[in-house]
This record gives structure tokens, sequence and C-alpha cells, in this order.
């Protein structure tokens, strides 16, 4: 665990933006995204398929690839990852400071080695731990944090189940002892017996681990359980955050509505239109005006809210 | 496991059974009559009469399926007669050619699997620069290049430079050579005679280079495509985003998927390196399977052809038998 003194916050975004090149044009995934996570606190990160919480979840966790185009600047526990176009520390945060709780454990475990030999790899390169029978201890430890015994060291990926490989990827994540770890969909892959257990599982690393906690979903009924503070995302741009219990008892943005009235699974048909350079949320907002056709700015409402939307920011 | 083993050789005796059959079938079909160049291509007025007595020695007066079955039954039970051409029994002509070209082929591909490999992990590691760009060229000329006109160039190479390429030895060693194995390399050096050694090593060398080239660069290329998806694969980035060393990250666990693949290309290459070596062995007039295989059916010699045929396919399906169950070894996956 690297604790620089002083520091106090984990993760700092400021209009963070992050895109790829496609054919000479760049398509912005992450645009100008703030974001400040408290070391110690928990963040979600919501939206649809699509809006980039993945992308910025990634680069949270150190994952930014080479080709990937960057803006603005994301520093993770006093390393600058992104400073404008430059991507510098990325890894030296990954492994290190900050791991990664995949989205599909299954084909996030390497298929061709015992869960024993992943432990190695990942202790021997992180923590310097070079014996394997204290490498094999680290594991067992690690293994009965997430409520499994040593007997699944010696086995294979596909001779787990969905939450024993989601257990074993939450093990893994711990084996570099980050300070920070980014869940990615956790819960995507988990019958809603396994969902439960997991995102309080998930929700404990940060409680009782005191590991700060990024967890990225679409799922908005696992919010209330593994974070403190939420985020909202729609194509690329947060749209409103504040603490999830102010969030979800009054949420403030057309969006985050329509989030949280899907959950019921009674919203039937979608709406899908172009792109303005104005609100993102513009064409399939029930409010929309001209005004919407100029981007909004952030309102800050206190207590941590901010919402970007013109209804409030008149 | 005893089982699979079990049921893979079983498929693979059943294999050679039939590939038995239809090398008989084939040869029967063919142009060329085999009577008439074991009478001695008889003319005259009584030719008709020794081309008949010699199609009765050779049994071709038989009904087909008489003929098939005591083939099979005599040439399983070890009597592969004797060659039409050489007038020397066949078991004798095929094996020793077939100790030639198998030193060609193995040193061939001890060469090239590896080489092939660490090409195709450079250029992926690299994909996308000069280097990648200029190996992807060379490699898909060095595909796509007549065997037969890489040997004749690196002949006159060697000529022009005063080395002596023909041959598997100089010749003034080939009455000293106690031959054991069979293998030159293996004999000379259990003579302890390292001229011998070195001067039939100079002479396999250029030719298993030329051989090595297609599987090299084919594996090389199939490599680098592979490799470069699969550090994309959500395994792979879980290694790198828990912190995983970047050598560990390519061998461990981008590079595991592929090698099973690797030697599954490297079993089904080998057969199309076998009519490799056998141009390869005409142009640098070396013995070898393939050179038998050409002469034996210039001069439909049914004996030979078929017993080659014969060897060659149980070298391919013993090879391919061994990739199945080395691929099975090392995926967990595959359950045997």
């Amino acid at each position: 665990m690297v604790l620089a003194p002083g520091n106090r916050t984990a993760v700092l975004a400021e209009a963070l933006s992050l895109g790829y090149e496609d054919l000479g044009a760049v398509f912005w995934a992450v645009r100008e995204v703030d974001l400040e996570l408290p070391r110690g606190g928990s963040l979600c990160i919501v939206g649809e398929s699509g809006s980039g919480k993945t992308t910025l979840g990634n680069a949270l966790a150190g994952l930014i690839p080479p080709y990937v185009r960057t803006a603005g600047r994301l520093v993770v526990e006093g390393v600058e990852v992104v400073r404008g176009s430059r991507i510098a520390g990325a890894s030296k945060i990954r492994g290190r400071v900050v791991t990664r709780i995949p989205q599909n454990p299954a084909a996030s475990l390497n298929p061709y080695l015992r869960i024993e030999e992943m432990f190695y790899d990942v202790l021997r390169d992180s923590r310097e731990i070079k014996s394997r029978g204290e490498a094999r201890e680290e594991a067992v430890k690690l293994l009965s944090l997430v409520g499994l015994d040593e007997g699944v060291l010696h086995m294979y990926p596909h001779e787990l189940s969905g939450g024993m490989s989601q257990r074993v990827a939450i093990a893994l994540a711990l084996a570099p002892r980050p300070s920070i770890i980014v869940a990615d969909e956790p819960t995507s892959n988990l019958d809603a017996y396994l969902r439960g257990y997991i995102v309080r599982l998930i929700g404990n690393l940060n409680r009782k681990l005191g590991v700060s906690l990024v967890t990225i979903t679409h799922d908005i009924s696992i919010v209330e359980i593994a974070c403190e503070d939420m985020a909202v995302m729609f194509f690329g741009e947060i749209v409103e955050r504040g603490p999830v219990r102010d969030v979800l008892g009054k949420p403030l943005h057309p969006y985050t509505s329509e989030l949280i009235e899907a959950t019921t699974l009674k919203r039937a048909g979608l709406r899908y239109g172009e792109q303005t350079s104005g609100c993102a949320y513009y064409a399939r907002c029930p409010y929309g005006d001209e005004e919407c056709l100029r981007p909004p700015p952030p309102a800050r409402l206190g207590g941590g809210r901010e919402v970007r939307c013109w209804r409030l920011a008149r | 496991m005893a089982g699979y083993y079990a049921r893979r050789a079983l498929l693979g005796l059943s294999l050679v059974l039939g590939l038995t059959v239809v090398a008989y079938l084939l040869v029967y079909v063919a142009p060329g009559d085999p009577a008439y160049v074991w009478a001695g291509r008889p003319r005259g007025p009584r030719a008709a009469e020794a081309i008949e007595l010699a199609a009765r020695e050779l049994g071709l007066d038989q009904p087909l399926y008489v003929q098939v079955a005591s083939f099979v039954h005599r040439f399983l039970s070890g009597s592969w007669g004797t060659s039409i051409a050489f007038k020397r029994p066949v078991a004798e002509i095929v094996l020793r050619s077939f100790k030639a070209t198998a030193e060609l082929l193995l040193f061939s591909y001890l060469v090239s699997v590896p080489l092939g490999l660490s090409i195709g992990v450079f250029m992926a590691l690299r994909r996308g620069s000069g280097i990648d760009l200029a190996l992807k060229l060379s490699s898909s000329l060095l595909i796509s290049v007549p065997r037969f006109w890489l040997a004749i160039i690196a002949v006159l190479a060697l000529y022009i430079l005063g080395l002596q390429p023909f041959g598997r030895v100089d010749p003034r060693y080939l009455v000293e050579l106690r031959e054991v194995t069979g293998f030159y390399l293996l004999d000379s050096l259990l003579m302890l005679r390292p001229d011998v050694f070195l001067d039939s090593l100079a002479r396999l060398v250029p030719p298993a280079l030329i051989v090595a080239a297609y599987p090299t660069f084919y594996i090389a290329k199939y490599v680098r495509f592979t490799l470069s998806e699969r550090l994309y694969e959500d395994y792979v980035m879980e290694a790198v985003s828990l912190g995983v060393s970047r050598g560990t990250l390519v061998t461990r666990y981008a590079l595991r998927g592929v090698i099973p693949a690797v030697l599954q290309l490297a079993g089904v290459n080998f057969v199309y390196s076998f009519v490799d070596a056998a141009v390869v062995e005409i142009v640098f007039m070396r013995e070898g399977i393939g050179r038998v295989l050409v002469e034996g059916l210039l001069r439909s010699d049914y004996p030979l052809i078929v017993a080659t045929f014969f060897v060659v396919s149980l070298v391919l399906i013993a090879v391919n038998s061994a990739v199945d169950v080395v691929q099975k070894r090392l995926d967990p996956r595959v359950r045997i």
C-alpha cells in the first residue's frame, strides 16, 4: 500500500476525457468528467451500456491502452496518470495501489493455470513474495476473506462456478494490497441470490478493510448496499452526482429518474435521437427545450450534489 | 486417460490399414503395367507370353479382392517384397531413405518451431512497427517462393563460395561410415569423428533451412496474429490490472493459449514438408524417401510405391496423434 502522508484524496479527475480514434475522428467515450473520491470512500458509477463507465473505470485502474486519446487530468493516490494528452503513471498504479474486479470473472481467470499459480504470479510480481510456500499461505488467507477454502487452489477456472470465480477474482484483486479497488459490473453475471452476497462482500472491502472503492454498475438496486456516493453517467458525461441517499431519494436529473424507473421493469420502448452539441440527454429528455441545445453548466447544490441540467441551472 | 490413448492408437491403426488398401488400389488404377516392367520390358513375338508369366508371378491375374487381401496380409506380416526397379528388398530401400529424410525433417522442425514462435512473439510485441512490417513482407515472400527455386539458388551460392553442398556426406567418408542409427549426425558422433560430423552437418543445414522456411514463417505469421488478439483477451487484461510483469504476461498468459495451436499447425505442416523435402533432396542430390517415391512412380514399381506411401502415412499419423496427445496435456479444459 502506498500512503502519501497528508494526501487524503484517492482519486481526482479534472475535466478528464478519454476517447478512441476511428478513421481520423476521435470518439470521446468519456467527456470532461470531474470526480473526487476521498481515501476510504466508496463511489458507484451508474449508467447504461455504452455510457463510458467501463472506459472510465479502466482508466482509474490504470488500464489505458496506448491508442486511447486523453485530455484533462487524472490523479490516483498522488500519481498523475493522465495529464492532457500524456499517459504517464498508469503502469505505476495498476496492480500496486489499484486493482480491478473484472466484469466477467470466468473469462478473466487464465484457463491454463491453476488458481494457486495465478496467486503466485500476482503475489510475486506485486509484493515480491518469491517463495511458493509463503505465496500459498497468503493465498489461503485471501481466499478465507471471500469465504473460500484452500481446496480451490488446486482447481482450474473451468471447474469453478460463477459465484466461486467471482470470489476468486475478488481475492486476487486483494492480493497486491491495493488502497483502491475498481469493481466493474461485479454482479452482471450472477443470479439474484449471489448478487446480494457479492455486493455485500465488495461493500465490506470498503467498510471493514478500509479500501477506497469504485463500483461500476448499470444495476441501480445494488448502489445503496455498495456505496456512499454515486455518479450517474450518460453518454460519457456525469449528469448527476452526490450521496446515494440524496440522489436516490430525490433524483434531480431526468435521466436519474429514468434509471430508477427502469428497475421496476415498467418502462416499455426506448427513445433514441441524434446527439447534439448541447445537453447529452437532450434527445431522450421529456423536458427538453431550445436552451438544452447549449451544454448545461454544472449546478452545485451543496452537500456534495452536482447536477448538469438547465432546469436546475436556472 | 488410458482409454483415450487406446482409442487414439486404435484409430491410428485403422487409418493405416485403410491407407494400405487405398495405396494398392491407387497403383492398380494408375497407368503403367508392373508385369511388363517385371518381365524386363520384353519385345518380339513371345513378349505377350512373358508378360503373362510375370503377371501370374506377381499375382496380377487374381481377382482384385484377392490381390488386396493377400497384399494386406503379406504387408502387415512384414514381407514387403522386392523392388521391381531396383531388384532389392523394398524394406531395405525404404528404411534407408526414410532415415535420410527423417534426419532432414527432424532438423528442420527442431529449428522451425522455436524460431517461428520467437519471430511471431517478437512481431506481435512490436506490431505496427517498421520491423513488424518488414518481417511480415519477408515471411509472405518466403512462404510463397517455390522450394526448388530456393534450393537451386542455395546450391549456386554455395558452389560459388567453394562449398560442396551435394549429398549427405563426402564420398570419402562413406566407406568408413558405420551405419548404426542411419542418422549420419549421430553415427559420426558415435564413431568419435568430429570431421565427419561437421561435414554432414554442413551438407544438412542448407537443405534443412530451405525445408524449414515454410513452417517457420507460417508459424511466425500465425503467432503474430493470434498473440496480438490474445493480448486483449479478458484474462490477459486482468493479469495486467493485477500488476503481473510483462514477461510472465506474454509467456504464461497470452502465449499459453497459442502454443497448442502452433503444435497442431506444425503437425499439419509436416505433410507439406515431406513434399518439400522430396524436391529439395533431388536438387541437393541427397538420398531420401521423396526421391525413392519419384523413381518408383516413373517405373511402375508398385511394391516400392506402396511401401513408401505406407511409411509416410504411418509417420504422419504418428506425428498428428502425438500432437493431439500433447495438446490435450497442455489444455486442462480438454477432457480425455
